[in-house]
């Protein structure tokens, strides 16, 4: 096992990486920026290093500060959490160069899925489906053909350009024919070229996405699917596990082509292989994968009742994965509570948190760094807390997330807990099988007023 | 040498608890067992920590004591009320020589002007110079060469000219 870790980021997580070490009875050593010396995981690490000023460019973004704070206090190993470095094959790199085991996946795993080119050509190699498209129409029919074959709608579009100009969407053959000849000569004299492009055109997509991990021993798994697609401007704000209304085939395809994926680029660690499902055809396409913890891993963690933070550091120490395949169980929700007014267009209103109290009670959890007196600095994200909630059913779990929202106390900073309460009450959501779209195109637009 | 056994502890604990002591400590090795009555000794960690502790669905809560410390930092030097001090500008590594064949930037009693440069300080092998602001007699070097240090640690202590 690890010996001491270096705890590379902040907030919640740094909070949630010091737990699972703890557990472990691994060491912790975290390193922070100037304002974050007086954290919660400055109070629970075993020694905390100030690496500089409080802008994350001045500390949690400096590859040579982490590495320098881990030799300096002796660490084994390198938990770089999500954000900040995470995803950046400079850090795993040089904690190689340095002998210090970093909790995640090795570097060429980083590089090919960070490039989301390679990744998309990666993901066509192992089989893993993608966006169906063709990259040049040279004739009316090559878009008919397609349309034939995938369905329709599909999205024509100018290769050389964007902003609209020289695209269309077409519905029926006969849009295909009647606008074609049009959109192209559009590209041409908008960008000097009338090349064309068409892909299926997902109306009504759905953000899956599938936690998979793998060990140094060739082994690799999957704790199920999530559903995220609860999004204001791509941020997240509600996730669900598992993802509501997906049929037994296709979630078992689903997980298999994860884990495929995974395998094939040599993955190692936790990861997230992101999906858009295709409510209308009900089928899903690879986006990309992420090459981290991320965020929303509790709800995971709960209808697997697997602490996935301790197998990172388990299978980074080089332990295999357990042999018995993890089961789902149940229903999880997490709301992302952030310090921002959703009345106020999402606006971040950092400042000192006055009353805390989070709710308590079976099946609830709260990830937070936050405590009554806090001061939630302006330099960083705004997340202030993850509640999350588990129960024995979907309906059961609504419930008790929604009686979760309203007893959760907090005075001196705005909550997004108040749009949280409308989605979870919202008829939309409780039916489950929301769109991407929905949050900013149906709630927001009645919430905000 | 063998640490307590359960029930040796119990018994320590039902003694502590009868006896009119606030606080006992017992080293056995590298066993240490810390009693208190003294309300204001609860580990800072044991504060705000103690937010909703979830059932089955949350990853275990570490409850035993934290392992013991890694080596804390040296002592801070004294800094004597009117003199300047010379402030790490981010973690790294203190050197004060430009190669370790030359002789110091500074040392103890020598004088310097503002803007000189003191020491270095060194992030995977790129150094930063970092220089004083004022001038004057030079009191301390705080850190040796090699040493970790962090922002904000204090390297250099002068005596203002002036002052």
């Amino acid at each position: 096992m690890l010996r001491r870790v270096l705890v590379a980021n902040r907030g919640e997580i740094a909070v949630r990486i010091i737990r699972a070490c703890r557990s472990l009875g691994v060491e912790t050593v975290l390193a922070a920026s100037a304002i974050d010396r007086d954290s919660l995981a400055a109070r629970m690490a075993d020694r905390t290093v100030t690496l500089g000023p409080s802008p994350s460019n001045e500390s949690y973004l400096r590859v040579g500060l982490l590495i320098e704070a881990a030799r300096g206090t002796e660490c084994d190993a390198l938990h770089p959490g999500y954000g900040f470095l995470s995803e950046n094959a400079q850090l795993s790199e040089a904690c190689a160069e340095y002998g210090i085991t970093f909790i995640g996946p090795p570097p060429a795993a980083v590089r090919s899925v960070g490039d989301k080119r390679q990744a998309r050509a990666l993901a066509r190699a192992a089989n893993v489906p993608i966006v169906p498209g063709i990259d040049r129409v040279n004739h009316v029919d090559d878009v008919i053909a397609f349309g034939k074959e995938h369905g329709y709608p599909v999205l024509v579009k100018a290769a050389a350009g964007g902003g609209g100009r020289g695209m269309f969407v077409a519905r029926s053959e006969q849009d295909v024919r009647d606008n074609l000849g049009r959109a192209s000569a559009e590209a041409l004299a908008a960008f000097g070229d009338g090349a064309m492009y068409a892909e299926t055109y997902i109306e009504r997509a759905r953000h899956i996405e599938v936690q998979v991990f793998a060990d140094h021993h060739g082994n690799a798994t999957h704790f199920g699917d999530r559903d995220c697609s609860v999004q204001r401007r791509h941020q997240k704000l509600v996730e669900e596990a598992p993802g509501p209304g997906l049929g037994d085939d296709l979630r078992n395809e689903l997980h298999a082509s994860a884990v495929r994926f995974a395998r094939h680029i040599g993955y190692a660690n936790a990861g997230t292989v992101e999906y858009v499902y295709d409510a209308d055809r009900q089928r899903f396409h690879f986006i990309e994968m992420n090459a981290r913890i991320q965020v929303e891993h509790p709800v995971s963690e709960a209808v697997t009742d697997t602490d996935l933070v301790a197998l990172q550091l388990r299978v980074a120490s080089g332990e295999p994965l357990p042999a018995r395949a993890p089961t789902v169980s149940g229903h999880a929700i997490e709301l992302r509570v952030n310090a921002e007014d959703a009345k106020a267009g999402f606006l971040p209103r950092p400042g000192r948190i006055t009353r805390w109290l989070p709710p308590e009670g079976e099946g609830i959890r709260v990830d937070t760094h936050c405590f009554e007196g806090y001061l939630v600095p302006p330099f960083y994200d705004s997340l202030l807390a993850k509640l999350i909630v588990h129960a024995p059913t979907r309906p059961e779990a609504l419930a008790r997330a929604l009686d979760a929202a309203r007893a959760f106390e907090v005075a001196g900073v705005a909550t997004t807990l108040d749009v949280h309460q409308a989605i979870l009450a919202h008829p939309d959501f409780q039916r489950g099988g929301i769109t991407t779209q929905w949050l900013e195109r149906e709630l927001l637009p009645g919430f905000q007023g | 040498m063998a640490r307590p056994t359960p029930e040796e502890i119990a018994s320590l604990l039902a003694r502590f608890d009868s006896s009119s002591w606030d606080e006992m400590e017992l080293r056995i090795g590298d066993f240490r067992l810390h009693l208190s009555n003294r309300t204001d000794a609860v580990p800072a960690t044991a504060a705000p920590a103690a937010v909703s502790a979830p059932a089955a669905a949350a990853p275990a809560r570490a409850a035993a004591a934290p392992p013991p410390p890694p080596p804390a930092p040296a002592a801070k030097v004294a800094v004597p009320a009117g003199a300047h001090t010379v402030k790490a500008p981010s973690l790294g590594r203190f050197w004060g020589k430009p190669k370790p064949s030359d002789p110091a930037f500074v040392s103890v009693g020598a004088t310097v002007k503002a803007g000189d440069v003191v020491c270095l300080v060194e992030v995977m092998k790129l150094f930063t110079q970092v220089k004083t602001e004022i001038g004057g007699k030079v009191l301390a070097v705080a850190v040796k060469d090699g040493e970790m240090v962090e922002h904000d640690d204090i390297l250099v202590v002068i005596q203002p000219e002036n002052g």
